[in-house]
């Protein structure tokens, strides 16, 4: 079955109420995505390149609804939820589905040169800012996203602006029947600004699909220095297609961190472009996977400019029946000179049934490059284990150990202190409850 | 940086490009009488290749499955090449050095053969003296000479050209062929199937070890003709057998098609290593002319502790397209592949392994060194699989990438697939250019760049070439420095 | 039994389905030092192992009291709490845990295994000051990872700063001499003599002589083959230093 078809379908007999409702700025870019849906055909599936495990055609088959109408949702969100990330900032604001709801008191909370809105307000207030260079609009779910997107968040930090407290968006789904959301994140940092958003991904419901259809679309200026944390926490029912595309200038920093600790099936893409030289890259991902979950990242950078600089560091820990995919694209144009690319990839299988494909990449054509890729899949380095235990420390907790420690790197990367621990404690409560409540993956019994 | 302190490196860079510009010594055309049957390709075509060669119904069977699958398919288009049209319609698919009857000795040979094989240096007479390897050589469709056929006969190791095998063992040949590369298994495996025309059947018998390195040298002599061949190669029970394979062509303007098939199969306890020296025509400077070596290569270690080692020095073809596999089914069976691949010019090479783990405890290494230079493009590929039953499984993969210029490319395309726990799967890459520093203190001990060069291409490719054996080691050495040097003999 | 710490019967163990130890005799009492030597590959890693139960081994047969306990039944955890301690040959590198969060897992453990609360923060740090002025060992490598960094001088150094915390019943210090200067060795061995109490044992394994003029041993025992072929004591070191292996080899392959 064609999951595509349908899509189309859709947006070509409701595309007056879709564009009825959204800024006129959001529907400018419509037809170019229709025209490329149109040409691909079909939706990526397991087994095409760069596929491994996910089909997105499997993943947007479902007959979800999409709320083109715009029809509200009540928004008593902000009463009850609870993040698991509560005391970290109080900048923060909510997207429920594709609903951007202001956090009480959000724009006091932000300084001056710092604003965080809905994307259709900002449509309206800058049109000419919401969509990056580099968005790269060939890619289905950008595509898919470009068709169907009505709101989303709208984060900019004005020139030469530091703001050291991180910009929280909750992604929170609220829905009774199963549903699509086509969200957009975008995010200028202009030059010499700094800044850190964290992103939540939380459901409300945990007995309806979803299907939370991303783009997170970011522009880094000159000198500027954005730090980014997508922390997954999903349910077993939800299905994520993310795009992260991120135009990076001169002089420009990004650190960004994906954390995935729960949901269903997941296909991160990670698009990085640079325009100007000097511009440094690191990437981060953890991925705890158990259950059926499946989790697939898939990194692509082009150096296309001289001395720029990217670090990847990908660790999966998988247990049950969950599978991981890491593909991992550096390609190193001519002329980019005095690149420095380093790409990781390091897997840990700690059940029978866990499965791992690993698919790091080099393209080189530029001669004064430094690149490097490594995978490692394996299991807990045994020695280790006998001495811990050799020391009194009993099995289950040295494994325990070894794990978080395995995961430690990634978590370095975050460069915000508070935010690292809150992190480091989610990571290890998400070991201790897969120890604790679910039998399969009871971590004593794994070899 | 000003203008005086450019000029160096400007300079360096220079004879950097002029020590990689070697020529092809091998480039020249032997003027032997060829028998050689009108181009095109089909099922008739099929039929009288195999009633040339006095085949059996069952092979022409085989053949005509094999060519009917191939018109289904479409030649594939993945690899990172950039593969200009075949017009496989404008190939002949046989060519035989035109004789009265097979030679006997080397005597009846044709003289202008003879001197073919010694230019290559390679010298039937000496190698039938000496005991140190016995030697098949396979001219264009054909197997001319096999050296040292009766001393091996003694201890029950067949060594023979497949058309022999396919008369005096038939039940052998039956029973492998295809055991290993079905015909299904890609494009150019179905037209191998369907169109080969010789190569060499080894066998050897339980609890034998060869005493010596058994030898193919194939050559594409003949204008317009592609070459087909298929080596079979079975180590019975305990069995041990080296084996080393060479290739050279003439230089011609037009594009040659090589597409073989190596088949093995390796039984309890038993070990084959298999040498290339690949040096097939790789065309002039502007990408003009040179081989397509497109090969199916891949053993079976179907017995338990059976291990299979492939080594590869990749110098010619103008573009390769090879991935020596090792399907390790038994128990604790052992998969090497160490691979030295040069490009330069216009020359592509996309080239790797599979090692597809299948039985317990089953190890597997890759060691891949991959030197680009000139305006060529080198990729490593390669498949580590663990399927859900090859518990203990553990692979060490490492594959390194040197560049000589900024026009090249090298490009890594490793995909780890791995479905059991108690596997360990490790993979290392890295890219890097030829160290300037390196270079500067050759010079600075006296040693002139393109020799520092070659020098330092050698020891980066060491760990490789340590594989090889003595024989090989030395030319596959001087190989590696004529093919970035400008030192031509 | 009277008074015996560890009663070693008739040992026998391997490693991947090959015999190592084959039939090992071995009485320590409370307060006892024995130093166990012996040539290369003769068993006396594996003997350590087998002792702490290192799961590589397997025990084919024999049986092992550690003061009233089967030992061989329980696991290596339980061993340590129990008091038994392994000084490393090769101490493990464990990148990611750091020296504090692994001592205090090790304390804890223990103590939880005898019904005690866990050490307070404050009452945990004191003790690590306290027991590393013993080795002195460096603050800051109590914030490093496990050994990770660990020059070979101050792994040995950790190894014997964790026995001073874990207050063993019995400590084996296997070829805790190898690797090491003669300043470092000298440190190592104060502090394994500051450590040395009345009711606590040592079973020191060597190669050489060397460690045994810091660390003085009762008993002297000469593994070979898998099996102790000769005990004395201490001038039984002394006379191996003069003398080499090879005469007990030769005893030895003779009488077979």
């Amino acid at each position: 079955m064609n999951a595509l078809t349908q899509y189309i379908e859709l947006f070509k007999a409701h595309r007056s109420t879709i564009e009825a409702n959204a800024p006129a700025a959001l529907n400018e870019r419509r037809t170019e995505a229709l025209d490329v849906l149109e040409k691909c055909g079909r939706l990526p599936q397991r087994g095409d390149e760069g596929y491994e495990i996910t089909s997105l055609n499997d993943m947007f088959a479902p007959d979800y609804g999409i709320n083109i109408a715009r029809i509200k949702f009540p928004d008593d969100e902000l009463s009850t939820f609870r993040c698991e990330l509560p005391s970290v900032t109080r900048a923060w604001s909510m997207l429920v589905n594709d609903h951007f709801v202001a956090a009480p008191g959000l724009e006091q909370s932000l300084p001056e040169g710092v604003e965080v809105m809905s994307l259709r307000r900002a449509a309206e207030l800058y049109p000419g800012m919401i969509y990056g260079d580099k968005l790269p609009v060939d890619n289905p779910v950008v595509a898919l996203n470009t068709l169907f997107v009505q709101d989303g968040v709208f984060i900019r930090i004005r020139r030469g602006v530091h703001f050291d407290t991180p910009i929280q968006i909750l992604n929170v789904f609220n829905s009774a029947t199963p549903m699509l959301a086509a969200r957009r994140i975008r995010v200028v940092v202009e030059e010499g600004a700094h800044a850190s958003v964290l992103i939540c991904e939380h459901p409300r419901v945990a007995d309806v699909d979803y299907l939370s259809c991303r783009v997170v679309d970011v522009t880094v200026a000159r000198d500027a220095q954005l730090d980014f944390y997508d922390l997954e926490e999903a349910t077993a029912r939800s299905r994520r297609a993310s795009v992260f595309a991120c135009d990076q200038h001169q002089e420009s920093r990004l650190n960004m961190s994906n954390i995935f600790l729960d949901g269903g099936m997941t296909r991160n893409d990670y698009c990085i472009r640079y325009s100007g030289d000097h511009a440094t890259t690191r990437l981060g991902g953890l991925v705890i996977g158990g259950r059926e979950q499946s989790i697939d990242n898939s990194v692509d950078i082009a150096h296309s400019t001289q001395h720029c600089s990217s670090n990847q560091l990908f660790k999966y820990a998988l247990f049950d029946q969950s599978k991981g995919a890491f593909g991992g694209m550096v390609n190193v144009e001519a002329g980019a000179r005095y690149t420095d690319a380093r790409q990781s990839n390091r897997n840990l299988l700690a059940s029978p049934e866990a499965r791992m494909h690993a698919m790091p990449q080099l393209i080189i054509n530029c001669d004064e490059v430094k690149a490097s890729h490594g995978a490692t899949t394996g299991q807990l380095d045994e020695r280790a284990l006998f001495y811990m235990r050799s020391r009194g420390i009993p099995e289950a907790e040295a494994r325990m150990m070894l794990i978080n420690a395995f995961m430690t790197d990634v978590l370095d990367h975050v460069q915000l202190e508070p935010l690292r621990e809150r992190l480091r404690h989610l990571v290890d409560k998400r070991l201790r409850g897969c120890n604790s409540t679910c039998n399969t993956c009871s971590l004593e019994k794994l070899k | 940086m000003n203008q005086d302190n450019t000029r160096p490196e400007n300079q360096s860079e220079d004879i950097i490009k002029g020590a990689t510009s070697g020529e092809y010594k091998y480039g020249f055309v032997s003027d032997i009488d060829t028998d050689i049957i009108p181009v095109g390709l089909s099922e008739d075509v099929v039929r009288l290749i195999s009633a040339k060669k006095g085949e059996p119904e069952w092979l022409l069977d085989f053949r005509l499955k094999a060519y009917r699958h191939w018109l289904t398919l479409e030649m594939p288009r993945w690899a990172h090449l950039d593969i200009p049209e075949i017009d496989f319609q404008a190939i002949s698919y046989y060519a035989e050095p035109r004789k009265k009857e097979g030679p006997k000795s080397l005597d009846e040979v044709d003289p202008q053969l003879l001197d073919t094989f010694n230019r290559l240096g390679i010298s039937l007479e000496e190698q039938k003296q000496l005991s140190g390897m016995a030697v098949d050589a396979v001219l264009d469709s054909v197997s001319v000479h096999t050296t040292n056929k009766e001393k091996l006969a003694k201890m029950g190791i067949i060594f023979c050209s497949i058309s022999e095998a396919v008369k005096d063992y038939p039940d052998l040949v039956r029973k492998y062929l295809g055991s290993v590369v079905s015909y299904r298994d890609n494009f150019f495996a179905a037209l191998n199937s369907a169109v080969f025309s010789d190569g060499s059947f080894v066998y050897i018998p339980k609890g034998v070890r060869c005493p010596m390195e058994l030898s193919t040298y194939f050559r594409i002599n003949a204008a317009g003709t592609g070459q087909f061949e298929r080596t079979l190669i079975v180590a019975d029970d305990d069995a041990y057998v080296s084996y080393l394979e060479g290739c050279t062509a003439p230089q011609r303007d037009e594009n040659q098609l090589h597409a073989a098939i190596v088949e093995i199969v390796v039984e309890d306890r038993a070990e084959v290593k298999y040498s290339t020296v690949q040096n097939w025509y790789a065309g002039d400077a502007e990408g003009r002319g040179g081989i397509f070596n497109f090969v199916t290569k891949r053993g079976l270690c179907r017995g338990d502790y059976s291990k299979l080692s492939w080594t590869q020095v990749e110098t010619g073809s103008a573009i390769t397209w090879k991935y020596p596999s090792c399907v390790l089914k038994g128990e604790g069976s052992v998969g090497e592949f160490y691979s030295v691949a040069v490009t330069n010019n216009r020359q592509q090479a996309d080239t790797g392994t599979k090692m597809i783990h299948i039985g317990r405890n089953t190890r597997s290494t890759i060691v891949s060194k991959g030197i680009s230079a000139g305006h060529s493009e080198n990729a490593y590929r390669g498949l580590v699989k663990v399927v859900p039953a090859a518990s203990g499984a553990r692979n060490y993969t490492q594959c390194d990438s040197l560049l000589l210029s900024d026009t090249c490319g090298a490009h890594t395309f490793p995909y780890i697939d791995v479905q059991n726990d108690t596997a360990i799967v490790e993979h290392e890459a890295t890219t890097s250019k030829i160290s300037e520093d390196q270079i500067f203190y050759c010079n600075q001990r006296g040693i002139p760049t393109e020799e520092a060069v070659g020098l330092i291409v050698n020891g980066y490719a060491k760990e490789v070439m340590n594989k090889l054996p003595m024989e090989f080691a030395v030319e596959a050495q001087k190989l590696l420095q004529i093919t970035l040097e400008n030192s031509v003999g | 039994m009277d008074n015996i710490l560890l009663q070693v019967n008739d040992l026998r163990a391997g490693i991947d389905g090959k015999e190592i130890l084959r039939g090992i005799n071995l009485t320590v009492r409370p307060g006892e030092v024995h130093a166990i030597m012996g040539p290369n590959g003769s068993g006396k890693s594996t003997l350590s192992g087998v002792l702490a139960g290192n799961p590589a081994y397997t025990v084919n047969g024999g049986s092992v009291d550690f003061h009233g306990l089967d030992l061989l039944s329980l696991s290596p955890e339980d061993r340590s709490h129990e008091g038994l301690f392994l000084s490393f040959q090769y101490p493990v590198e464990i990148p990611g845990v750091s020296m504090v969060n692994f001592m205090r897992a090790a304390v804890n453990a223990k103590r939880k295994y005898f019904n005690e609360e866990p050490l307070s923060a404050g009452d945990f740090l004191k003790l690590m000051r306290q027991k590393r002025a013993i080795v002195e060992l460096d603050n800051k490598l109590a914030s490093r990872s496990v050994n990770e960094g660990f020059s070979g001088g101050e792994k040995k150094r950790n190894e014997i700063f964790q026995m001073a915390v874990l207050e063993p019943r019995l400590s084996i210090l296997d070829e805790t001499d190898s690797g090491l200067d003669i300043d470092a060795l000298r440190i190592v061995a104060s502090g394994v003599n500051k450590l040395k109490t009345d009711s606590n044992s040592t079973i020191v394994i060597t190669h050489y002589q060397r460690l045994l003029d810091y660390i003085k041993p009762d008993f002297v025992h000469i593994l070979y083959k898998g099996r102790i072929v000769y005990s004395g004591g201490p001038e039984l070191a002394l006379e191996l230093e003069e003398r080499g292996y090879d005469w007990i080899k030769e005893q030895v392959d003779n009488q077979q």
